[in-house]
């Protein structure tokens, strides 16, 4: 016999309700699926399923996650170099980055699993795949210089009161990971805005720089050549080499995951375009207003769609499904009104740079309404069943 | 005109009254079980309050004011400490008529709001519009846009809140949190959503 | 037991299984010791029963259990009653089965039987004919059939037991519909028929409706929506429309019966194995699936189920002992390993079930009411009604909710419901 199926089976009465760690049952179960099928098996038909299960479901999320997730690491090395004033190598870069971004990884999955272990033992729930995705996107909504504490606390409110309240993932209505970072973001704004790079970590100190969104022109000149003075070039925006949190620098890479997402299926492609045409159509909605001259009113649309983590945000955030509408109209509508708040904000919020997160987080409280609405406007339609 | 349309946007939006100043919050919490009845009490409320803040407005700057009864031969009086007991029982009496004019006029939509039409007399998101009305010096004009304004943004609030609240009947929340702490901590994640709006200045 | 690839590109497209171009004969599986009959009525200890215990019957004796019973069985062995109990069917319904001890020497004089071309004669004596004729039905005078359609392409996956009946017995079909016409007086009767059969068609009167090979064209719904241009709407069966559908099995067996003046006992069954395999029988009716299976060299162990009707829309069994019924097309075995599992994950709102849905039902909002039994909001609003039942939300939900049960499930306490009032 399998040696691993002979010490499970061997633990098996421990941990079941009779036993001495009954209140750890959950996690049993857990790692026991992770080896092997579980066995309770579904009574009424249909009585087979498709391969895609929410196991497998998340996991495409994570891989989508992963170009963001590498080019963070390695951006954030380059970056802090570029601090120190010098330029380090591709390897030397993304090992240095390494080494600050993974103990924030390290730190949101392991306070994270903590709750989520406490909560599925003593509520007797199993614990649910979705925190493997929440635990990824907190980190990657972070600036990397953001202290160790401030990440278990963020997580954990996130984890706590964003999901577990509510019953745990998919009984949520706002999205954990999203919740974590507006509360990290609103109890301590001088770690998560404005100046990113300031000393912090060891390996990432050095001079204060600021966020591209952040920048105004002054006295006249072109936004667009005060950016590029201050490196923040289209191209630089696109690829990513610019300051910021540790995933949302790259749009590029945000779209190769968006894109991944939408091919699978798994994002809905709604949102995401959605999105990204309500973003455009007001970026030039305000291009076209006079007297903003010098100002990320006056960016138009492309500027918009690759600073900052609106990509980010629309293509990871956005998208979790729990907490965005169920319907199809109620997911394009959803998508337009981030864009269109994601401009709004940035143009007419001195008090955020960014406001793809906020952006998110209030059209989450709308999805409930949208579906509603939605609804409504389907069953006038119907022909009535008598 | 674009002064009275970001007076509209703030009083919506920035200053929420029910999510930024948590006025109203028991009507909020006891009447947003249903969209349906939400809805009804929210078109009450904008009504009520679009009604009572320029009314507000012509007693305290026609009797209450410092030196409003000037007219009158009494240029150096300040009955304004007078405001609080004079708001409450005009919003009272507005309610009471509004209440006799939709019973007589309109029965079904009285019937439909039933028991929410007295309650509005004693929502603290009216009197507390008055009151700021009162604070931020609004001319009449802008105090009916503020008190349109605010029952929008308080009417925004309700309904969401009732289509959260059907969404999460399909949660399953710990026993002894579960009825009105559990709607709290919804209203609390609300405001932090409408946060995003602190900041701006129309 | 049905694959797809790694990658969820698209949705899934599952497809009805073709009969091969050279069919395989039946294989007869000799009449058992104990024959088990299944009676929609439950037993009332009150009244006089006409029959008990160590009665003896004849082969072809219809069987009720009292005086004004609607409910009947038809004997298919000469022998003695063994045994009359109860037992719950489907959401708890009580119904009553009856054993008979077959006795080999008396079941082989045939017994011949006066046939008449009339509705209440179908109805009161044919209803249990090999592929259950909806007789009863078509007698019912509140309902008005314009439309008969024999449903030639099989409706569930895995199975060919219609395409097979349907092209090895042709001119019996053609026979059947005949006396069909003859006995309904419905004018228009069709019949389905996957593409690959149409060289085989019974052309002479039938018109032909050439179904699609996807999950789940064959439905009745889906026949009415493509073929016949009605849309079936909410909460109606096709038989309210005006459409009577008829398994073609049972039209070969009625045009069996009628020529041989006697009753007909054996049904064809595809049963599919472990393995995936297919193996067509013939067995008599009540014929316990035990003995199917030791035939086979089938085993059954502990923890495999047995499906009755197909993987999508079929119902699991609890025992080996269950018999052949009239309406039993399929028999799927599925090994313990591969039977999914169930789950108590909530709805993520993924939206699989919507894509896919051929009723364009908001499942993933429908199913947050019918979890929390809110059964009148969920038709109210949710479209509870509209479900076809063709199952594919539960096959591709990715919390692997057992989303086909709560719809049955509400759809049967929403009947009781309004039973009530």
């Amino acid at each position: 016999m399998n040696p691993i199926k002979k010490i499970f089976e061997l633990l098996e009465y421990d941990f079941s309700d009779a036993g001495k760690f009954a209140k750890l049952g959950p996690l049993f179960d857990a790692t026991k699926t992770f080896f092997f099928l579980p066995s309770p098996k579904n009574k009424m038909g249909p009585f087979i399923r498709d391969h895609l299960d929410l196991k497998r479901y998340m996991s495409f999320v994570i891989i989508s996650l992963l170009p963001v997730l590498f080019f963070g690491m390695y951006n954030t090395g380059y970056q802090s170099g570029l601090a120190r004033g010098e330029t380090l190598e591709f390897w030397a870069s993304f090992l240095s980055g390494a080494w600050v971004v993974m103990p924030i990884i390290i730190v949101s999955y392991g306070v994270g699993f903590f709750w989520e272990i406490l909560f599925a033992a003593i509520r007797r729930h199993p614990i649910s795949e979705g925190f493997l995705v929440t635990g990824l996107l907190f980190p990657l909504t972070l600036p990397p210089t953001i202290p160790l504490w401030q990440v278990a606390l963020g997580i954990s409110f996130g984890v706590v009161i964003g999901k577990e309240i509510f019953g745990g993932t998919g009984r949520n209505i706002l999205n954990p990971a999203l919740t974590a970072r507006a509360f990290v973001f609103f109890s301590y704004p001088v770690t998560m805005s404005g100046n990113v790079w300031v000393a912090g970590a060891d390996a990432v100190d050095g001079i204060t720089g600021a966020t591209a969104l952040a920048v105004n022109a002054e006295g006249g000149t072109s936004l667009f050549s005060t950016l590029s003075d201050q490196g923040f070039s289209l191209s630089n925006l696109f690829f990513g080499f610019v300051p910021g949190s540790i995933g949302e620098t790259s749009a590029l890479c945000c779209l190769i995951g968006a894109v991944f997402l939408m091919v699978t299926r798994i994002g809905n492609y709604r949102i995401i375009l959605g999105g990204i045409a309500g973003l455009i159509i007001t970026a030039i909605l305000f291009y076209f207003l006079p007297g903003t001259k010098g100002t990320w009113a006056d960016a138009g649309p492309l500027y918009h769609l690759c600073a900052g983590g609106f990509l980010f945000g629309i293509s990871f955030m956005a998208t979790d499904p729990v907490s965005a509408p169920g319907t199809n109209p109620g997911r394009w509508i959803f998508g337009f009104l981030i864009g269109f708040l994601t401009v709004i904000l940035r143009v007419a919020n001195p008090a955020f740079a960014e406001g793809v997160m906020l952006a998110i987080l209030f059209m989450n409280v709308f999805a409930p309404l949208l579906d509603h609405l939605v609804m409504k406007h389907r069953i006038s339609k119907r022909i009535p069943n008598v | 005109m674009g002064d009275l349309l970001s007076l509209f946007i703030n009083s919506v939006f920035i200053g929420n009254i029910l999510l930024a100043y948590f006025l109203g919050i028991c009507s909020f919490i006891a009447v947003s079980k249903t969209i349906e009845t939400a809805t009804g009490l929210g078109f009450a409320v904008v009504f009520v309050l679009t009604v009572t803040s320029p009314v507000n407005w012509l007693i305290y700057h026609g009797l209450l004011a410092p030196g409003a009864l000037a007219w009158a031969g009494y240029p150096g009086l300040d009955l304004s400490f007078l405001k609080f007991i004079t708001f409450i029982a005009v919003i009272a009496a507005i309610v009471q008529a509004v209440e006799m004019v939709i019973d007589r006029y309109s029965p079904l939509l009285y019937a439909s709001l039933g028991v929410f039409l007295p309650l509005i007399a004693v929502n603290c998101a009216i009197l507390g519009t008055s009151l700021f009305m009162v604070e931020r010096n609004h001319t009449f004009i802008e105090s009916v846009v503020f008190g349109a304004g605010s029952g929008t943004g308080w009417m925004l609030a309700i309904v969401s809140m009732a289509a959260i609240r059907k969404k999460v009947r399909y949660a399953d929340v710990p026993a002894g949190l579960d009825g009105f702490g559990f709607v709290m901590i919804i209203a609390g994640l609300m405001a932090m959503t409408f946060m995003m709006f602190s900041g701006i200045t129309l | 037991m049905i694959k797809r690839s790694f990658f969820a590109l698209s949705r899934p497209r599952l497809t009805y299984d073709l009969l091969e171009p050279d069919p395989l004969e039946p294989q007869t599986i000799p009449v058992p010791d104990l024959i088990t009959l299944f009676l929609t009525e439950s037993i009332d200890s009150k009244r006089p029963a006409l029959i008990k215990k160590g009665d003896p019957v004849e082969k072809g004796q219809k069987l009720v259990l009292y005086e004004d019973s609607t409910a009947y069985a038809v004997s298919p062995v000469a022998g003695t009653i063994k045994m009359i109990d109860s037992y719950s069917d489907d959401f708890g319904a009580i119904a009553t089965c009856i054993i008979i001890a077959h006795d080999p020497v008396r079941t082989s004089q045939a017994q011949s039987m006066e046939m008449s071309e009339d509705i209440s004669f179908a109805a009161a004596h044919l209803l249990k004919l090999p592929g259950a004729p909806p007789f009863d039905i078509l007698a019912d005078e509140n309902v008005n059939i314009t439309t008969i359609v024999i449903t030639g392409a099989d409706t569930d996956l895995l199975t060919t037991t219609s395409q097979y009946v349907t092209t090895s017995h042709i001119r019996d079909l053609e026979q059947g519909a005949k006396i069909l016409k003859q006995i309904t007086n419905v004018s228009r009767i069709c019949i389905t028929l996957p593409e690959s059969l149409n060289g085989n068609a019974p052309t002479a009167s039938l018109q032909v409706l050439q179904t699609g090979t996807v999950y789940p064209d064959t439905l009745p719904a889906m026949i009415m929506k493509d073929h016949l241009d009605q849309i079936l709407p909410a909460g109606k069966t096709p038989e309210e429309m005006g459409v009577c559908f008829i398994r073609a099995e049972a039209v070969v067996s009625l045009a069996r019966a009628f020529a041989a003046k006697a009753y007909i006992f054996e049904k064809h069954v595809t049963l599919v194995d472990k393995n995936a395999s297919r193996h067509r029988i013939k067995a008599v009716i009540g014929t316990p699936l035990s003995n199917i299976f030791s035939q086979l060299d089938i085993q059954v162990n502990d923890q495999d189920r047995i499906i009755i009707g197909g993987p999508m829309r079929g119902y699991a069994t609890f025992t080996v002992h269950h018999p052949v019924t009239p309406d039993m097309d399929t028999v799927v075995v599925q090994d313990q390993r591969i039977i999914p599992k169930i789950s108590d994950t909530p709805c993520v709102n993924c939206g699989k079930c919507v894509q896919i849905c051929p009723a364009d039902i908001q499942v993933n909002l429908l199913v947050r009411f019918l979890e929390t039994n809110q059964y009148e909001e969920a038709t109210d609003k949710y479209d509870l009604d509209a479900c076809i039942e063709c199952g594919l939300c539960t096959y591709v939900c990715t919390s692997q909710i057992a989303l086909g049960q709560y719809i049955r499930l509400g759809k049967h306490e929403l009947r009781k419901l309004r039973a009530d009032v």
